[in-house]
């Protein structure tokens, strides 16, 4: 069994990061170097793989944050059994977060929760100036150091009950 | 099963009377397994025998028997020929009724042998003397539901005889979380990554 989840999020948000803490394998990276700036993009998506046995995986998949590659949104949604919306604490891209929330919300049953990343540095946003900004108090919001694997456990955990109670 | 019987000999002309184990009075059924112990000694599985005015023919098939009156003139042939094809008939029925028992995991397993993204949520079908009739529940992605009934069409029209007449109603539901993951299945990936 392939138990799937998404981590979305807008550009610069910290997906590839979050998968690379938290998976055990070497996460496929479809990474480019942008030509302005020279830094490192996703254009396609991340993957990152946990094993729980012979029989149950659970897989992270990361979209692309480029609006370019919006079109994957549609593709990478399929079969999911949640979502982990990542924002960048520091320079949040609302218009596209709220977007980005809005299309899975509506396109999956999948819960959902928000993870305010880069919380170590100086200049983040308290994560309740953030959950403020979205106007979503249905969501769990949570800080996130993507670079932390304990910090993006606990996100990833807080989805994983979530998803537990709308079984039960 | 009476119509099924009824079936196979609707091409005869003469049929008095058709006999069969569950509708006979105990008498005749006796007398008629005597015969089956008699008939097995010389591994014969059927006779004819000849009155006046009428015919009997009776059949052996496993546990069962058919047996058949009918006017002394109509060829033994033709009564041998219908009577073994209500056997077949019957042989099918069970087979029918032995599939049935296992439909739910043959079609998740027709599904996955052809990589059909669809689960039986739920199964109401009942075996009648010459069709299936009932519901079959399902779940899938948005938009596959017309390609993933097309494909359990052909599955069952596979799985059952010709004579079946298929009465089956097929409902495609949306795919749910559900479908996706059991309690069991995510409380085993929660302790896993506990232990990261």
């Amino acid at each position: 069994m392939k138990a799937k989840i998404l981590v979305t999020g807008a550009f610069n948000a910290g997906k590839t990061t979050f998968i690379r803490s938290i998976s055990e394998i070497d996460p496929v990276y479809t990474d480019k170097k942008m030509l302005d700036t020279e830094e490192l993009t996703t254009v396609a998506m991340d993957f990152g793989r946990i094993t729980v046995d012979d029989t149950i995986s659970l897989y992270l998949f990361g979209t692309p944050g480029q609006e370019r590659f919006d079109f994957m949104w549609d593709i990478l949604k399929e079969d999911i059994i949640g979502f982990i919306l990542l924002v960048d604490s520091i320079t949040p891209n609302m218009d596209v977060t709220l977007r980005m929330l809005k299309f899975f919300s509506e396109h999956s049953d999948a819960p959902c929760v928000i993870a305010c990343t880069k919380q170590d540095h100086k200049d983040a946003l308290p994560v309740e100036t953030i959950q403020k900004q979205l106007n979503m108090d249905t969501v769990p919001v949570l800080p996130c150091v993507a670079t932390d694997k304990v910090s993006v456990k606990k996100v990833l955990l807080t989805l994983l009950h979530d998803i537990l109670e709308k079984i039960h | 099963m009476k119509e099924l019987i009824t079936m196979a000999f609707r091409q005869v002309r003469g049929i008095q009377k058709i006999h069969l184990p569950e509708e006979s009075p105990p008498m005749f059924t006796n007398t008629v397994e005597n015969l089956r112990e008699v008939l097995s000694i010389h591994r014969v599985d059927h006779i004819l025998i000849e009155g006046n005015r009428h015919s009997f023919y009776v059949m052996f098939s496993n546990d069962r028997w058919i047996g058949v009156t009918t006017d002394r003139n109509v060829n033994e042939v033709i009564i041998r020929a219908a009577l073994e094809r209500a056997v077949k008939f019957l042989e099918k029925h069970s087979q029918v009724e032995q599939r049935m028992k296992h439909i739910k995991r043959d079609i998740e397993e027709y599904f996955v042998s052809v990589g059909v993204d669809a689960r039986v949520r739920r199964i109401n079908l009942s075996v009648e003397s010459d069709s299936v009739s009932g519901k079959i529940q399902l779940s899938a992605r948005e938009g596959r539901a017309e390609a993933v009934k097309e494909q359990l069409r052909q599955f069952l029209e596979r799985q059952l005889p010709y004579f079946i007449k298929n009465k089956v109603d097929i409902i495609i539901e949306k795919q749910g979380l559900l479908d996706r993951i059991t309690r069991d299945q995510l409380l085993r990936i929660i302790r896993r990554v506990e232990r990261l």
